[in-house]
């Protein structure tokens, strides 16, 4: 098996390929309305939902930037993972059951039209159309970039395409994911993440597995190899330190329900009740794969420091490099292909609240009552969205887990309280989520485009996320009406 | 408690971790505060001298993440209906805070005796601070997913709820 490994791997990858081309089409004939393409019909059972909330967390972030962090900076990356389950439990009690509700009150098909709802405002859609638009960028150009890396390291592994260059494989890599999106819609994604969902959970375990039998002496052996160069890098803050391991802590735990891409699939399961499987199943899911990412990224880096293996060009490389080299053929195959599943179902979920934001949400902001021909619109507005992501990933010297991790913190900056403090509490305003709104999306974007850099690893998300819930709350407390404001509807789904 | 005064304790929790990242923002920078580049591996970096650049915002930090770990408490109890928040459901929420806090404190704890001693064991394949990050932060979370699972049908959504917000649903057609 080992002198055919190269065409295993490639076999298992192109096969999965076939199979999301099948997906996408299968989709397609259940795709008849927007409802259909953006949120399923609200038709989902629990396992369907628990599985796509889970893998289109670890997407090609979790797979390729995940261990390539802590390969580049040990422990520290550890802590946009461990909070998840208290995020999760925070997500489901703050957003689950209200974001549903409004969802079926106001035939709501996307984050932006629950707001509106919620603040009985336009200006407060339009913000949140235009921080998924903006976030979207960061988040798909990280997939397609994940993807082509991959695909990079795969092919070159070969004779015929031992030279392949990057742009090529951003040139492929988009062209699967355009077909896939542009026929399936949010079904094709949500059907190809259980597939993914199941992949990953069982691949989490197994690479573990085979990631504690690299070193004779186990998992021991490798934490004990890096904390003899540096112990700081098996400490629990790594070698990030304190300050900015507990920005990522709460802009990944706290954040979680900031998410667009996963709250929108709180819209579409079928009964509110099903939210009791939905959560554990969720949180033990993300448990099992994120052992890929702690386990192939220490390994990597004791690999490199006890001279086992050569320097990476790029942290990115980890994944690839270990699953290429040490995995057995049929196991790296079919977490290659997981890997490519990931990416894919969790670009499709960016694509699609990215494309509802332009020509659902922004439209209807600025006072267009029908929107005509919106399915023809939406698969349109996504090759376009997925061609500039494309350019991103190309143009952008910025890793893999760089990127994504500004497109995380830029949404749980400014949706998280919006949403999940704002569905909750009446007092809420209007001019509270446009503060907040406004504010943290001034901070990420000017931060980061001017590269301002604060003490101790404090990063511009985890600033911008903390102002944005003191400004949101603040600010709400000073514009409170005297009486209720809201549709009669709305008071009443927020009682329950 | 109301859902406007649980709001003002999430507030006043933010504005307090924002008046100690001002602090922390304040504080003389160490060249080792976020890390350095590794000097044999250039896509590596190393956190070099822990003791010098954890110490001098231990407290600081370790009070910030009790502020966030009790704010997320608060967001959870804003979540529940506030006639439904019975004395069993402020019990189960305190204890699993308990529980977040406790493994908290115990890593923290476990940190700073490595950093004093430079001595530690290991315990599963991590160093023993480690080893409650990984372990014990990571799993402690699951007081409050029990909390939601177990509690499902008294704090979330019951039955009665499911026919009222069906005769909401016809109440209120679609727009």
């Amino acid at each position: 098996m080992e002198a055919f490994r190269q065409e295993i791997i490639l076999s298992s990858v192109v096969i999965y390929m076939v199979f999301c081309v099948a997906v996408g089409l299968w989709a397609m004939r259940r795709t008849h309305s927007p409802s259909d393409f953006f949120i399923a019909g609200r038709s989902l059972g629990p396992l369907v939902v628990a599985l796509a909330i889970f893998s289109s967390t670890l997407s090609g972030f979790g797979f390729v930037g995940g261990p390539g962090l802590v390969y580049s900076q040990g422990v520290s990356s550890f802590w946009m993972i461990i909070l998840s389950t208290t995020g999760y439990a925070l997500g489901f009690f703050l957003v689950a059951k209200r974001i549903r509700m409004i969802a079926e009150l106001r035939d709501a098909i996307s984050l932006p039209d629950v707001v509106a709802a919620r603040y009985k405002s336009e200006a407060v859609r339009f913000l949140m159309a235009l921080t998924i638009v903006l976030g979207v960028m960061g988040y798909l150009a990280t997939q397609i970039l994940a993807m082509a890396v991959v695909m990079k390291s795969l092919l070159g592994g070969t004779v015929m395409f031992a030279d392949i260059s990057l742009i090529s494989c951003v040139v492929v890599s988009s062209a699967v994911l355009i077909f896939y999106c542009v026929t399936g819609g949010i079904i094709a994604s949500v059907y190809t993440d259980v597939v993914q969902g199941a992949i990953m959970m069982v691949a989490g375990v197994l690479i573990l597995y085979t990631a504690t039998q690299v070193f004779d002496g186990g998992f021991t052996e490798a934490t004990q190899v890096i904390m003899q160069d540096d112990a700081e890098a098996v400490m629990p803050f790594g070698t990030a330190g304190v300050i900015a391991c507990l920005g990522w802590a709460f802009i990944f735990g706290v954040g979680v329900a900031g998410q667009p891409h996963l709250v929108t699939k709180m819209m579409m399961n079928r009964k509110i009740a099903d939210n009791r499987i939905v959560l554990p199943v969720s949180v033990m899911g993300y448990a099992f794969a994120a052992l890929l990412w702690i386990s192939i990224g220490t390994v990597m880096r004791a690999l490199v420091i006890d001279g086992q293996a050569e320097p990476l060009t790029g942290p990115d490389q980890a994944a690839p490099f270990f699953l290429s080299v040490f995995a057995s053929p049929l196991l790296a195959g079919v977490v290659f292909a997981g890997l490519f599943a990931a990416i894919m179902s969790t670009a499709d979920a960016f694509l699609n609240v990215g494309t509802a934001a332009l020509i659902h949400d922004m439209p209807k902001a600025f006072g267009a009552t029908e929107i005509k021909n919106e399915l023809l619109k939406a698969r349109i507005v996504t090759v376009v969205l997925a061609v500039v992501a494309a350019t991103i990933a190309l143009v952008s010297d910025t890793l893999v887990a760089l990127l994504g991790t500004i497109g995380w913190a830029t949404f749980a900056a400014a949706i998280f309280p919006v949403l999940a403090i704002g569905l909750n509490w009446k007092g809420a305003t209007h001019q509270g989520a446009i503060v907040a709104i406004v504010s943290s999306l001034s901070i990420n974007v000017v931060f980061n485009v001017a590269s301002i850099g604060l003490p101790y690893g404090i990063s511009a998300g985890f600033l911008a996320f903390v102002t944005s819930i003191v400004l949101f709350v603040g600010v709400s407390f000073l514009t409170q009406p005297k009486i209720d404001t809201l549709d009669e509807d709305i008071l009443r789904a927020m009682e329950f | 408690m109301n859902q406007s005064r649980l709001c003002l304790v999430i507030l006043i929790f933010g504005l307090l971790q924002c008046l100690l990242l001002a602090l922390i923002a304040m504080m003389p920078a160490l060249e080792n505060a976020s890390g350095l580049a590794h000097p044999l591996f250039s896509s590596m970096r190393i956190g070099g001298d822990g003791a010098a650049r954890f110490m001098p915002v231990a407290n600081l930090a370790y009070w910030f993440q009790m502020l966030v770990l009790a704010q997320i408490c608060c967001m959870i109890a804003l979540g529940v209906r506030p006639d439904r928040r019975s004395n069993l459901f402020w019990v189960l929420l305190t204890a699993s805070f308990g529980l977040l806090a406790a493994a908290w404190t115990l890593m923290y704890q476990a940190y700073e005796a490595f950093l004093v001693t430079g001595q530690t064991e290991m315990v599963a394949g991590w160093p023993y601070p480690t080893a409650w990050q990984v372990y014990a932060i990571w799993l402690s979370g699951f007081g409050l997913v029990g909390l939601y699972v177990f509690g499902f049908k008294a704090y979330v959504w019951s039955d009665d709820d499911e026919s009222k917000f069906q005769a909401l649903v016809k109440q209120y057609p679609a727009r």
